[in-house]
């Protein structure tokens, strides 16, 4: 799976980039140093969601086919993180200098999220 | 016939029109349009292109001067001066707002931008509107600069004064020893008095009559007249509501929410830099982003047609002219 993450940084000219199920990460690229920046950005993402679902949820109580938000970002200094949502209890996140192309990330990553959410599917019980 | 340039740079109203129209012996060419951006908050027109003016120097020397226009969005034209029309300029004088919240960001900001520039030439860092708000003050610029461990001349001017903007000039120059400075100033000076035209409906005074008289509003009202932009809401230090351009905007509480979470993860990792923003996105669907201060915040809602840049060059300049911060110059 690392190597899926790897092609995906590449293309999205991410630094690194991990898969998140139940809160634990199941793949990930993340330097050893780095790794308590993914798990606060684990724990916040998890947290951003909630809030935006509440939103969704109060805004939208008639509309049974409202979207919800599947993408978040967290901007620390220089850093910024990028988290999507592949299921319920799945992220993907990756980090990105913020001097770099965001909007070329957002694109690439976007359109590999179906094969995110495969690979996941098939090693996830 | 010998020829020099500077180029002026800085961030959007710091005055490098006016700078140019000054001292240019000839009508400025400029690109102004009508403010259609977070610029509303300062002035009705700005700069879309690029200025230029143009001083002699007597016995058949010229300046050339180039103005950038201060909108990041404009990079490319930052990138067409610095690669081409001004590539052999021998200065870059960096104009410094200093009304704007965070003034040594700005700094940082164009050094970055224009560091392989900066590098070759002449740097000088002039300062404009400090009869408006006089910190930070010339030692704390100072103090900055050596932290970063550059040395630059810092120069606070008025930039309607032309003999203030001739201080940048001779010192952009001040390896040419054989400019008759003295001569220059003079006719500078001369020019600008036999200019002066008491009657404030002159043409003359047309570009003044633009930047005037800018209606007072909030960053809100400023964010609400900016393409794109459905919501905006503004937080104090504390996530309380400063204003909001719809009391009953569905997404103020979760702007609210997510201010407080940046607040909560700094508090829970003091080791990590801080939150500047978080933003939530979806196809078809508006984004909502808060873009965070140590002593304000502003949420957005906007078209999902906006890119992350655009929204975000929107808001600093917002959060940069807000009126409900105090003074911290070192953010």
């Amino acid at each position: 799976m690392s190597k899926v993450l790897q092609k995906l940084e590449k293309m999205a000219d991410t630094d690194c980039s991990a898969i998140i199920h139940l809160k634990r990460p199941i793949a990930s690229t993340f330097a050893k140093e780095d790794i308590v920046i993914l798990k606060l950005a684990q724990q916040a993402f998890s947290h951003i969601f909630k809030h935006a679902d509440k939103a969704d949820m109060l805004r939208s109580s008639d509309d049974v086919n409202v979207q919800p938000y599947d993408e978040a970002h967290l901007q620390l200094g220089a850093r910024r993180l990028l988290c999507f949502r592949l299921t319920d209890d799945t992220f993907y996140i990756s980090m990105i200098p913020q001097s770099n192309d965001i909007q070329k990330a957002q694109k690439v990553i976007r359109g590999a999220l179906s094969i995110l959410r495969k690979v996941v599917q098939k090693t996830t019980p | 016939m010998k020829s020099y340039k500077v180029l002026f740079v800085g961030s959007p109203g710091s005055g490098k029109t006016t700078a140019i129209r000054t001292i240019s012996d000839v009508e400025v060419v400029d690109t102004d349009t009508k403010a259609s951006d977070s610029t509303l908050k300062r002035k009705r027109t700005t700069t879309v292109g690029m200025d230029y003016g143009k001083l002699s120097l007597g016995e058949g020397k010229v300046l050339h001067l180039y103005g950038t226009p201060g909108q990041e969005r404009f990079k490319f034209m930052w990138d067409l001066m610095v690669s081409d029309l001004a590539n052999d300029a021998s200065a870059l004088i960096l104009l410094v707002d200093n009304t704007r919240n965070y003034p040594f960001r700005d700094i940082d900001f164009y050094l970055s931008e224009f560091w392989d520039f900066i590098v070759q030439r002449h740097f000088i860092i002039a300062v404009t509107r400090s009869d408006l708000k006089n910190e930070p003050t010339e030692a704390q610029y100072q103090n900055r600069l050596k932290e970063k461990g550059i040395f630059a001349p810092i120069i606070f001017i008025d930039a309607r004064k032309s003999m203030d903007v001739m201080d940048l000039v001779m010192s952009s120059l001040n390896q040419e020893d054989d400019i008759d400075w003295a001569e220059v100033s003079h006719r500078v000076a001369v020019t600008e008095l036999k200019n002066r035209n008491p009657d404030p409906d002159s043409p003359q005074f047309e570009w003044l009559r633009k930047t005037q008289d800018v209606p007072k509003i909030s960053i809100v009202e400023a964010a609400m007249q900016v393409r794109g932009i459905s919501g905006a809401t503004h937080l104090d230090n504390t996530q309380k509501l400063i204003d909001t351009s719809d009391k009953e905007l569905e997404c103020n509480d979760l702007i609210t929410s997510l201010a407080k979470l940046a607040a909560a993860i700094e508090n829970k990792a003091p080791q990590l830099d801080p939150v500047r923003n978080i933003s939530l996105y979806a196809p078809k669907k508006d984004s909502v982003s808060v873009f965070l201060e140590p002593d304000q915040s502003l949420g957005l809602l906007t078209l999902p047609s906006l890119t992350h840049k655009q929204i975000r060059q929107q808001a600093e300049d917002l959060l940069q002219w807000s009126d409900h911060v105090e003074s911290t110059p070192e953010a």
